[in-house]
């Protein structure tokens, strides 16, 4: 990890209230689908805190990252007016990725199917060009409330996708655990991985148990250092430590790790 | 132009120091920033046994500050001594052991097996987190016990003592002149201020443990109006602590009277802080004709 200044490259909105932000990656150091990093918005004490975001792409050829993000905030309405050429305060790699934490006998597995719940997208379809680079062949799962909230410009065609969403107005009318039950894969040895809502993820770790299925989730939490200082952003763990976290630990965890209540 | 500061008996480089409970034991920002040029390292509290701290969530942001709950998470001290002693032994930084419990019992145990370790080169005595049940602010808000407690363990050391005082007394100043009284080389203040953010759609405390630490900017004044107030009560040396987001805020401390000053809550925001502070104050001295730090002093 190191703390950097780059450029906006490009900042376009991939839904409604989504943007995708590219710029550029000076350092040596290739971030990881998982991954995340955090930038400082503005120079000013309101607000305060750098923000995390996961990585929703990396362009190895031209060095240019992305990451997608939806303005909830003061900081990511922030971001959301920046230009193209704008510095950017920038601290990662941080924390570990999908391919440091699923083990050898997962990575080896032959069904992947990589689930997204609204801004748990970004670092999914990451994951998924990872996947598909590897010659995988994922189904990538994406659930949103409505259509208006599919990021589909920020979409890969040649990545097997299904949209979910809860109104019906787009793909399949339900959310992600839905359809996977509506649509069994009779492959116990599929790997499932996820971010999103926690209840999404839960939800995700439960239907993976029931059917023998090995499961990744990555989480979000609340972070002040994200180098594993200070202790703020941690979930409750089913180890006798019974906190992990998030920013250091993590934020991949295997769902039988977390602490689901 | 001489940035050293003398605590106790021990010489720091330079007044910059990183607040305990924002910095881990060192290692986590290794990375980051070239740890010799620190003026010294706070660690983050340690108790005899582990502890694995409170209920998420433990951090909310308010306006211009950070409102935690942490609860004194850390790995105990036998395992301080196995994962983190091995770290601390390869820095050329003077390492503040921060100490905490719940009984003096667990001071005495955390002193008396650290005591000989050659990379600790003085303790910070944690006597003012507000966020754990027993022990902690209970002990900070007494003049009584926190001359006792000093006392105490002012026979177990010849290692400088630090007390860390917290704001949130009627007068601080009478729990300084306690600590001096016991013996302490140094007091820094302050600790977080308490404080409450209230979440009105679920009607209830944002930290479930309720009330909790206000750090940032926002308890900058505070800070400087403490180390003020105390560096006129006690004749020891004060470290400064509070909201410093830029050298200037450094300086206000030290013209308040602080000896040194701890960047806590500014890390999060730029990792490299305490060496931009550390410049900034060398520069300002610069400029204003000072040689030594203690020319700062006496204006006020």
């Amino acid at each position: 990890m190191q703390q950097f200044f780059s450029q906006i490259q490009n900042l376009n909105p991939v839904a409604t209230g989504y943007f995708r932000l590219d710029f550029h990656w000076p350092i040596d150091e290739v971030p990881r689908a998982g991954q995340f990093l955090t930038i400082r918005v503005g120079d000013v004490s309101s607000p305060l805190l750098r923000r995390p975001f996961a990585l929703s792409a990396f362009d190895s050829s031209s060095r240019t990252a992305s990451i997608i993000f939806q303005k909830i905030g003061k900081a990511t309405e922030l971001l959301s007016e920046m230009n193209p050429g704008d510095p950017i305060d920038i601290l990662g790699p941080l924390g570990n990725s999908f391919s440091q934490k699923v083990t050898a006998m997962d990575a080896g597995k032959k069904n992947h199917i990589v689930v997204a719940g609204g801004i748990g997208t970004g670092p999914m379809l990451y994951l998924a060009d990872e996947l598909k680079r590897e010659k995988k062949d994922p189904l990538l799962i994406i659930g949103c409330r409505s259509e208006h909230l599919v990021p589909y410009p920020a979409l890969d065609n040649s990545i097997r996708t299904i949209i979910c969403t809860d109104d019906g107005s787009a793909g399949f009318k339900g959310n992600v655990v839905d359809y996977m039950k509506s649509n069994p894969d009779p492959d116990s040895g599929t790997v499932i991985y996820s971010c999103g809502p926690k209840p999404m993820l839960m939800g995700c770790q439960n239907y993976a148990e029931e059917t023998g299925k090995s499961s990744y989730v990555s989480l979000e939490e609340v972070m002040a250092c994200g180098v594993g200082a200070c202790m703020g952003c941690t979930c409750e763990t089913t180890d006798e430590k019974k906190y992990a976290r998030v920013c250091k630990d993590g934020p991949v965890f295997s769902g039988g790790e977390i602490k689901w209540t | 132009m001489d940035l050293t500061v003398k605590i106790g008996s021990i010489m720091m480089s330079n007044p910059v120091g990183t607040a305990s409970g924002t910095f881990g034991f060192g290692e986590e920002y290794g990375e980051l920033i070239d740890l010799s040029r620190l003026g010294a390292i706070y660690t983050k509290a340690l108790t005899p046994e582990a502890r694995p701290g409170n209920a998420v969530p433990r951090l909310v942001e308010t306006p211009s500050g950070i409102l935690n709950s942490i609860g004194l998470a850390n790995p105990g001290v036998e395992r301080f001594l196995t994962e983190k002693v091995p770290f601390l032994d390869t820095l050329n930084t003077t390492v503040i052991l921060n100490v905490s419990g719940s009984t003096e019992d667990d001071y005495r145990t955390v002193l008396e097996k650290t005591g000989n370790l050659s990379c600790i080169d003085g303790y910070e005595i944690n006597i003012s987190c507000p966020n754990v049940k027993h022990g902690g602010l209970a002990f900070g808000t007494d003049p009584v016990q926190v001359e006792t407690l000093t006392a105490s363990l002012r026979k177990m050391t010849q290692k400088p003592l630090i007390v860390k005082l917290t704001p949130n007394v009627t007068d601080i100043s009478v729990i300084a002149k306690a600590a001096e009284a016991g013996g302490a080389d140094a007091v820094s203040c302050i600790n977080t201020v308490r404080g409450m953010v209230i979440d009105t759609r679920k009607r209830r405390s944002v930290i479930p443990a309720g009330i909790a630490g206000l750090s940032g900017p926002a308890v900058r004044p505070v800070g400087v109006a403490a180390t003020y107030t105390v560096s006129r009560s006690v004749s020891i040396p004060v470290i400064g602590l509070g909201g410093i987001m830029c050298a200037d805020d450094a300086i206000q401390y030290l013209l308040a009277g602080a000896s040194a000053v701890q960047v806590g809550t500014g890390l999060f925001v730029d990792p490299r802080l305490p060496l931009k502070v550390a410049e900034g104050i060398e520069d300002y001295m610069s400029e204003n004709g000072m040689e030594k730090i203690e020319d700062f002093h006496g204006f006020l």
